[in-house]
């Protein structure tokens, strides 16, 4: 339960850093919060030769309310019958953007950020690791059971990451590609994440059930809808603990804009693959995914100011 | 970049130790480390602080939690060489007079411990909650525990113990918020331990 020896770099400048990164990228971890990082290096799970410590950069723990760019939400609208396969377009729409630093109880202290954002942060660790563990690391650690990942898939938010030669975005939609796997290459450094909020006939929830808060979730699902003259137009819906990586449920949103949220957790439940481990199957992952889809959805639903469509009702 | 750790270009990759400057409760200490060195041995093995418990040793146990720069942290979660510059706080400073804190004082009163593991965890970050929140309901307190695990009192004395300090520090005020919190742990089940409030002193 000890680590492996390293060397230890700790940039004080950002450009300090991307060098760092450009050099030793491919055997070097970045380490934030380091909440999800030292534990596997204690297990030695990972052993990076190098571990490039990004806590005293600069600038990197503000939160900023403002227009991010991001899309209407439309998982179901652009076709999204193929699981992540939700279009995003680059409309600017209000927001908050979160600094890679920003710790996730500092978050959870921030009045204004968007209702799914809000309700996913206490279920992201327990109260210290919550004190210590990022936003920007849990995004760009891609845990297949983060609930962060989720929620940034669920409202079509984006991640800015620099290198020593560019700065790109990278919608929620490109970012998971594996267990653990991103697209964000070893020279790159996630800097911030974009969350759109909700806005008029937009509304967006998340659930979770986990054995004890904080511990590993069982299943999470989050779901954005955007509603017009009492009827669903567009909607997203995502979860996580049930693949290889955090998901966006294209079926699921596209029943929920047809027919509500019990379509949705049946459209869920059809979808998604569900894995089994010595907490729950992979039946009951499954199950319990479409109803936690169906419960964010009632909520999100009347967030966003549309009637309840089905028996479950709209009250969470 | 810090002192003593190696430069970028043409650096060989490896291990060396860095010199850190630590306050640990309220005391100055200068200290080379290697950079694998988890604070929670830094301080047990180092320091001589055993007080911080090592349960886990993956973030999970929450008997190793202690306070860097104010801030709680789980001691095995961190590197002793990311402290540098930092004040650390550890059970040990609490009663640094001789005196008990409230909470040390109300967890021995509600039996709020027996075989003492948890304990120096949970002191510290229950104290880091009611710094924040003096007022903390009991569902917030729950949650707090959430991560710390303890296998002998059944958490309920423990609960009830940092309920007492929470409702003296709130001076009584906070009459009747039991009823309106019960929206937070919907999803969640009931993150309690044991329904029957019966005597947890008998706790095996």
């Amino acid at each position: 339960m000890k680590p492996a020896p390293f060397a230890y770099l700790r940039p004080e400048t950002e450009d300090e850093a991307l060098d760092l990164l450009r050099e030793h990228g491919d055997e070097a971890r970045i380490l934030a919060g380091g909440q999800s990082l030292v534990p596997l290096m204690s297990m030695r799970r990972v052993s990076p030769a190098a571990v490039v410590d990004i806590t005293r950069l600069p600038g990197l723990a503000e939160v900023r309310d403002g227009q991010v760019a991001g899309a209407e939400v439309g998982g179901a609208e652009a076709g999204g019958a193929e699981v992540g396969g939700a279009e995003v377009g680059g409309t600017e729409v209000a927001g908050t953007e979160v600094g890679a630093l920003v710790t996730q109880y500092g978050l959870e202290q921030r009045a204004g950020i968007d209702d799914a954002l809000r309700e996913c942060l206490p279920y992201t660790g327990h109260y210290a690791t919550r004190h210590r563990g990022t936003v920007g690391g849990s995004i760009a650690y891609g845990e297949p059971r983060g609930e962060l990942p989720v929620v940034l898939l669920a409202l079509a938010g984006r991640a800015r990451v620099r290198s020593r030669d560019a700065e790109r975005e990278i919608a929620a939609d490109e970012l998971y590609v594996g267990p653990y796997a991103t697209t964000l290459r070893a020279d790159e450094l996630l800097v911030s994440t974009r969350w759109p909020a909700a806005g008029l006939g937009r509304g967006s929830a998340f659930t979770e059930l986990a054995l004890r808060q904080g511990d590993f979730t069982l299943a999470c699902a989050a779901c954005a809808v955007t509603v017009r003259d009492g009827a669903i137009v567009a909607a997203r819906v995502a979860v996580g603990a049930v693949a290889d990586r955090p998901l966006l449920v294209g079926p699921a949103a596209e029943a929920l804009v047809a027919d509500g949220p019990r379509a949705a957790a049946a459209a869920t439940r059809a979808t998604i693959p569900g894995y089994g481990d010595h907490h729950a199957s992979a039946r009951y992952r499954r199950h319990l995914a479409g109803e936690l889809v169906a419960d964010a959805a009632a909520r999100a639903i009347a967030r966003a100011g549309g009637a309840p469509m089905t028996e479950g009702g709209a009250d969470g | 970049m810090a002192e003593g750790a190696p430069m970028a270009e043409g650096a060989p990759m490896v291990e060396r130790p860095i010199s850190i400057v630590v306050e640990v409760n309220g005391l100055r200490r200068r200290e080379h480390v290697m950079p694998r060195l988890l604070l929670s041995d830094f301080l047990r093995h180092r320091l001589g602080l055993t007080g911080t418990h090592v349960g886990c040793e993956h973030g999970v146990c929450g008997a190793c939690t202690v306070r860097v720069d104010g801030i709680p942290a789980r001691a095995c979660l961190m590197f002793a060489v990311q402290t540098d510059g930092c004040a650390i706080e550890t059970v040990e400073g609490l009663a640094g007079t001789g005196e008990l804190t409230p909470l040390q004082r109300a967890l021995h009163e509600a039996h709020g411990l027996q075989c003492g593991f948890c304990t120096p965890g949970i002191l510290i970050a229950a104290g880091d909650l009611l710094e924040r929140r003096p007022g903390a309901d009991r569902a917030e307190i729950e949650a707090l525990l959430s991560g710390h695990v303890c296998r002998c009192t059944g958490y309920r004395p423990i609960v009830d113990a940092i309920e007492r300090v929470a409702r003296d520090a709130a001076g009584h005020t906070a009459r009747g918020d039991h009823a309106d919190d019960a929206d937070d742990a919907d999803a969640n089940g009931d993150p309690g331990g044991p329904g029957d409030p019966g005597d947890p002193g008998e706790a095996a």
